[in-house]
């Protein structure tokens, strides 16, 4: 698992570095929120990010409110890092769009814990949008079959969205789970095969 | 003054989960980095810019703290603050004092090390 940081001051990014590899996770380090934003919009970046509060060029707490901005399904987890301490500094993080807060230096302890619930809330965002995903592609497969299809009154094939006639075994086929197991009924048995077997 | 804690060893190691090795290769990068640091502050105060004696003292500030509560933390913090309150008159002599914290707590760690 990837986890992004950004922190300016080099001990202290040395320490959290250190602290994330020895536990396992594959750290992505930033010097700056400039970078740490660059680096967070990356196709494959870390899913969870520690920004420190005040940094150069950006500072962590905009990393959030730009990050908090983009319409996504899968938004990054973000825990403000800071040496920010009392309950206006919380709730302007939080308020900003940070999941969570731990004040510097950080106990490893409580910093990995709150890493777990972190990783514990991109899960069930993430199965929650697979679900999401299953019910609209099934939502559709339903809503195509429940509309007004065209069929032919004579050869009953179906015309399709892209106004091509289809036989009406491969328009279901294809818009629904059902399949076809071809069969005759009595009716047409006396009306078409009766007769050609009549003839031989 | 002469109360202040310099550095907490006991406490210092705790925060590294007692890992030695640790805690020894980050005190060297404190101290590196400290003489670098320090100039920033050294450079802010001379200029009286308040929000770069604020943003340089902060920085310190947690450099320092990950070596527990120290005296260091302390003066950073109360020069941080200065420069946030643009209190630039007292900034030198605040500046004067966090000089001798870091350099007590450099030696500290250095003793540490070896």
């Amino acid at each position: 698992m990837k986890i992004l940081i950004a922190e300016d001051d080099l001990t202290s990014r040395h320490r959290l570095e250190t602290v994330l590899t020895k536990w396992g996770y594959e750290v992505v380090s930033c010097s700056n929120g400039k970078q740490a934003w660059e680096r967070l919009q990356d196709t494959h970046a870390p899913q969870l990010a520690i920004l420190d509060w005040i940094m150069p060029e950006m500072e962590g707490i905009e990393v959030c409110r730009r990050l908090r901005e983009i319409d996504t399904q899968n938004p990054i987890y973000v825990i403000l890092l800071t040496t920010q301490k009392g309950k206006e500094n919380i709730v302007c993080g939080l308020e900003a769009g940070a999941d969570d807060y731990i004040i510097k230096p950080f106990e490893p302890d409580e910093l990995q814990a709150r890493i777990r619930v972190g990783y514990r809330v991109l899960q069930l965002q993430e199965k929650l949008d697979n679900r999401i995903k299953d019910l609209q592609e099934s939502l559709q497969h339903i809503k195509t079959l429940q509309g007004i299809l065209p069929i032919c009154s004579y050869c009953k094939k179906i015309r399709n969205d892209q106004n091509y006639w289809e036989e009406v075994e491969e328009y279901i086929f294809k818009h629904s789970n059902a399949d076809f197991s071809h069969s005759i009924c009595p009716d047409c048995y006396d009306k078409h095969v009766k007769p050609e077997l009549e003839k031989l | 003054m002469e109360d202040k804690i310099v550095l907490d060893k006991d406490e210092a190691l705790n925060m590294f989960e007692d890992d030695d090795e640790f805690f020894k290769e980050l005190a060297e990068t404190f101290i590196n980095d400290a003489i670098e640091q320090m100039s920033v502050i050294a450079e802010a105060v001379n200029s009286l810019n308040s929000k770069a004696i604020q943003e340089s003292a902060h920085k310190l500030k947690g450099a320092a703290a990950n070596f527990g509560k120290n005296a260091t933390t302390d003066t950073a913090f109360k020069l941080e603050t200065l420069g946030k309150e643009n209190r630039l008159d007292e900034a030198e002599e605040v500046y004067k004092i966090l000089v001798k914290d870091v350099e007590r707590l450099v030696n500290a760690l250095k003793e540490f090390i070896e």
